[in-house]
């Protein structure tokens, strides 16, 4: 079974996210800010993380290059999910090596669709 | 104002011409003497308010009758002295005699008739700034006009400055205003994630069983929060257009492979409407300078808003060219749009004709917003419509920057 970290700090969200993975048969890890995100994507080996773009005070980004800059979880895929439309960060995500960049509101479907896409292709 | 005047001039023509034009100027009360001693003589009798002497005369000069009358007769009458010369040592010798101004005179008599005024508004008690303004009137047609560019190019400076002023001003709130809007719509985001995700999952069985009788109420509130997704959308992509904070990824693209992309994703929607999608092409290639999902975006608001409008016959999808530009064209047999409502086709959350089933409802903002995309690039879009044959909206970009 696979485990997803979600960072997210929004609460609410975070568990309907939860609820969403759960029912399709994945293990999952909350957690709602970057520094205790960066902590368990270590701890907790995820095989996938879902990652708030905006948290607080730069924290979306710091987690990006953190993760992708150790040798220990530059591997793990990353999917961003955020209320920006901007287009520079969509560059910068892009930059990092995100595997998928969705909107908020999430659709439900494509979510899923994309996470199970990234992680057959990583098998 | 008036005065009484004194002239003591020995040439008659001065004479003449003095009185006269003292007298336009409404100094009509006026005596002349043709020397000194006749000019004394005058002035313990007329006792005039204002003596005008002439430097030269026969016998006593002009400066000796000066200072008789005014330090010897002690007369209470202004003196202003006339000369032929601009002369400083006559000026300052006429102050010296007790002569309240000097004057040369000139054929028009302009800088005398000035000195009049001047002297007798002060005697009537006039304040000496409307003696000033009214000094300033009196300057010369090619002083008056050389004034009169001075103070207009002033004045345009003026205004030049306030126009800075306030264009600064209106940039600093178009960008709060955009700034506002990309604020709003980011914060909306979250909440919307709240209720599409709470809905949709339970919808989907994510939290057991549901009824189909809830199963269909909840479908409301979803299709309420995809709509509300879509004017977002919508209403960021038309503000930032709108400010100039799109940057057009232009590249020189292919109008026939766009619209067959468009015309891919919609072919099942139209079968199931039971009408028909064409899509053609008047040459295998048209290439024009444009940013490619911008493009494609407009076309698919076009054709998207065709089949809406459309419940039999069908949806056509036309490109072609001229020498200089690629024409796309979407013709649809729907039920068209009345003329009255024609010009207010492009504005935004304008929405003509029937209303839509759930889940298709527009955002009133699409034409809008491709009327924005064309104008991006410089080109056009418009459209033709008869109400109840259909519509056809062409647009225009150029094949070359």
């Amino acid at each position: 079974m696979s485990k997803i970290l979600v960072i997210e700090d929004n609460i609410e969200l975070s568990v309907l996210i939860s609820d969403l993975l759960k029912s399709k048969g994945f293990a999952v890890v909350c957690c709602e800010d970057a520094l205790q995100g960066i902590a368990f994507t270590h701890s907790q080996k995820p095989d996938l993380v879902i990652l708030d773009l905006m948290l607080p005070a730069g924290g979306g980004l710091h987690v990006l290059e953190t993760v992708k800059l150790s040798d220990r979880t530059k591997n793990i895929p990353i999917v961003v999910l955020t209320a920006s439309k901007d287009e520079k960060h969509r560059a910068v995500a892009t930059d990092h090596g995100v595997e998928a960049f969705l909107e908020k509101p999430y659709d439900p479907d494509i979510l899923i669709e994309t996470i199970q896409k990234i992680l057959d292709h990583n098998e | 104002m008036t005065a009484k005047l004194l002239i003591i001039e020995d040439n008659e023509q001065d004479q003449k011409i003095m009185k006269k034009i003292l007298a336009r100027s409404g100094f009509e009360d006026t005596s002349v003497a043709s020397d000194g001693e006749k000019g004394v003589v005058l002035a313990e009798r007329e006792k005039p308010d204002i003596i005008l002497v002439d430097t030269v005369l026969p016998g006593k000069d002009g400066f000796e009758v000066c200072r008789e009358l005014t330090q010897v007769r002690k007369v209470t009458a202004k003196v202003i002295m006339m000369t032929g010369r601009i002369d400083a040592v006559d000026a300052d010798k006429a102050r010296a005699m007790g002569a309240e101004d000097y004057c040369v005179k000139t054929s028009d008599f302009h800088a005398l008739v000035s000195s009049v005024k001047k002297i007798a508004g002060i005697l009537s008690g006039d304040n000496p700034q409307a003696i000033a303004s009214a000094e300033k009137k009196e300057e010369s047609p090619q002083l008056d006009s050389i004034w009169g560019i001075k103070k207009t190019n002033e004045a345009i400076r003026t205004l030049y400055k306030e126009l800075e002023k306030k264009t600064e001003e209106l940039k600093k709130l178009d960008k709060l205003k955009s700034e506002f809007v990309a604020t709003v719509s980011h914060e909306l985001r979250t909440p919307l994630a709240l209720i599409n995700g709470a809905i949709s999952q339970t919808i989907d069985g994510v939290y057991g069983e549901i009824t189909d009788l809830q199963k269909e109420k909840l479908t409301i509130a979803h299709n309420g929060a995809k709509l509300l997704k879509r004017i977002i959308d919508d209403l960021l992509d038309i503000s930032r257009l709108e400010a100039g904070e799109v940057k057009l990824n232009k590249d020189i693209v292919d109008l026939c492979l766009l619209a067959k992309e468009v015309f891919d994703f919609f072919l099942d929607m139209a079968k199931q409407k039971g009408i028909v999608l064409k899509l053609t092409t008047l040459k295998p290639a048209i290439t024009v300078v444009a940013d490619r999902d911008r493009i494609v975006q407009v076309i698919t608001n076009l054709v998207g808003n065709a089949i809406k409008f459309t419940d039999h016959g069908e949806v056509e999808i036309i490109v072609e060219d001229n020498e200089k530009q690629g024409i796309c064209k979407v013709r649809d047999t729907g039920i068209g749009i009345a003329e009255e409502d024609l010009p207010k086709v492009f504005e935004r959350f304008q929405q003509f004709g029937k209303k839509f089933g759930p889940g298709q409802e527009g955002t009133g903002l699409g034409l809008s917003i491709c009327k924005s995309i064309l104008e991006l690039h410089n080109g056009s879009i418009f459209l033709q419509s008869e109400k109840g044959t259909g519509t056809t909206f062409t647009f225009i970009l150029d094949k070359r920057e």
